[in-house]
């Protein structure tokens, strides 16, 4: 700039403070959360991993470990209607058929809508399967949804979910699998999650196993605690 | 009369890297693109539209949170208008308009929770609202074949600042994407390919047997961390900007074909065009022969 140069025109210079300021917040809300207070927790996580390769993890004391290779492998979601004559009803299955296509072109939107309101973390969880103590603790984080329990009842009442049967109970299912990354082993839990009473409006949540699997090859199904 | 102060100094150049005059043709085809993303997400949609987010739907039927929501009531009119405004802002009619309204209905839509997506649509609004404020309407588009028949030539350069602001948009997702990456044991280990490869809820291929392709995986899962980890960076410096910008695209490329992750890919493969040289969207737009293209080319 020259130092003969006029200053630039006073709306220019406003949208000019006004961008930058935008830039400004863009850039911070985009820096990730472990830049706030949890940044030490976070960043200790790899030191941690490596400690307890050797066994000498002086950190277990302060932070619980991290470490695990089993990978999330296959999930599906079944509502199943028993009409008052006693007839059992496929109300939706997240994906149809509980077996995804061999190859998925586009994306089907029930299906997503209906992982993602279990929230994926929780998802995620109840598919890493073989630690028998850590499936429970996920089961039990799904039944303990609110959400869930209304979205059971609501395929009791929902003429739009439910095709306008006239339904005496709803059942909730949920089938999912690990992959081990070393071994490439596949392990699976099929569970029974709620029992909806349509008339009552109750929702129970339930232990045990849930029928009809899915036929995912190489699926080893473990029994349900 | 004095030298002008460091202030003033920063000042200017913050204003000529905001206003200086650059040619259209990268907002027209970000325009065309996010636009065609945005018809194909909604027709997608329409099929289940009911079911998910009608009055007595899934969505009404699990979130409390939904159950005031505009959509809950009027789910065909907002889905109906949210098509068409995204279809006229593709063809840039009306542009600013449509596409104002376009990245209104699209933020009403997902702030029903955002269980039919996969995060994009968040980014979405805000994108496609800049580049309806911008001239991306100057160019091949209805508007600039109205203003030909009435005689007039829209401008084929404006200032930068729309292309200024996507730009920045575009680095920060990466910075967003890969910062966690740093201290992922996943990534660390070279896992997160094969774990995203694994999992049926993402993957084209549900039933493929990762096992034999772990060592691919593990070069892919390096080579995405380094490639998103200096993309913020790197995209500033002009020498190798276009370089990695390609390679970005590989990246978007390759995780279409791998993944589906809701219209991620689609959205960043047309966004990553405000780093590339304006001649480029140029000639694809010239290629594509619209019969609504501007009345002169752009310089």
């Amino acid at each position: 700039m020259s130092a003969h140069a006029p200053p630039p025109p006073l709306a220019r210079r406003v949208g000019a403070l006004f961008l930058t300021l935008y830039c400004t917040a863009v850039v911070l809300l985009g820096l990730p959360r472990e830049s706030g207070p949890r940044f030490l927790h976070t960043v200790t996580i790899p030191v941690r991993d490596v400690l307890d390769d050797h066994g000498i993890n002086p950190w277990h004391f302060v932070f619980a470990g991290r470490r695990g290779q089993e990978k999330r492998r296959n999930v599906a979601i079944r509502f199943t209607g028993t009409t008052r004559d006693g007839q059992r009803v496929v109300l939706h299955e997240a994906p149809p058929g509980l077996t995804a296509p061999a190859v998925r072109v586009f994306d089907h939107l029930p299906t997503t809508a209906s992982f993602k309101s279990l929230t994926l973390s929780r998802l995620g969880r109840i598919m890493l399967s073989r630690s028998e103590a850590d499936w429970v603790s996920a089961r039990d984080a799904l039944q303990a949804l609110p959400t869930l329990r209304r979205q059971v009842l609501g395929f009791c009442t929902s003429a739009t979910l439910n095709g306008g049967l006239d339904l005496e109970r709803v059942e909730m299912d949920v089938f999912g699998a690990g992959i081990q990354y070393e071994t490439g082993d596949q392990y699976g839990r099929a569970a029974h999650l709620f029992e909806a009473g349509c008339d009552d409006r109750s929702v129970r949540a339930m232990t045990g196993e849930a029928p009809g699997r899915p036929d995912w090859p190489g699926v080893v199904w473990l029994s349900v605690p | 009369m004095s030298e002008p102060s460091r202030l003033s100094r920063a000042e200017a150049r913050v204003i000529e890297w905001f206003y200086t005059p650059a040619s259209v043709a990268p907002l027209a085809f970000v325009r065309f693109g996010l636009g065609l993303v945005l018809v194909l997400s909604v027709a997608s949609y329409l099929p289940h539209a009911e079911w998910l987010w009608g009055e007595d739907g899934f969505s009404a039927n699990t979130f409390s949170s939904y159950a005031q929501h505009p959509l809950r009531y009027h789910t065909e009119l907002i889905l109906g208008l949210l098509l068409v405004s995204s279809a006229c802002f593709a063809v840039g009619f009306a542009t600013r308009w449509t596409g104002l309204l376009a990245a209104v209905l699209q933020a009403v839509t997902g702030s029903t929770g955002y269980v039919h997506t996969w995060g994009w649509s968040t980014v979405m609004p805000v994108v496609v609202a800049i580049v309806a404020l911008s001239a991306a309407g100057n160019r091949w588009s209805v508007d600039a074949w109205l203003a030909a028949r009435k005689g007039r030539t829209l401008p084929a350069v404006a200032p930068a600042w729309a292309l200024r602001l996507l730009q920045v948009h575009v680095a920060v997702v990466y910075v967003s994407a890969s910062w966690h990456r740093y201290n992922d044991p996943g990534w660390i280990n070279g896992e997160m390919v094969y774990a995203a490869v694994a999992n049926g809820m993402y993957t084209r291929l549900p039933y493929l047997d990762p096992q034999p392709f772990q060592g691919l995986f593990i070069f892919l899962t390096y080579a995405t961390e380094l490639i998103e980890m200096v993309a913020p960076v790197l995209l500033w410096v002009k020498r190798v900007r276009t370089p990695l910008v390609i390679g970005l695209m590989g990246l978007h490329l390759g995780l279409e074909l791998s993944a589906i992750i809701g219209w991620w890919q689609p959205m960043m493969l047309t966004l990553l065009v405000v780093f590339l040289p304006p001649g480029w969207s140029a000639r694809v737009l010239d290629r594509l022969k619209l019969p609504v293209s501007g009345a002169t080319q752009p310089e």
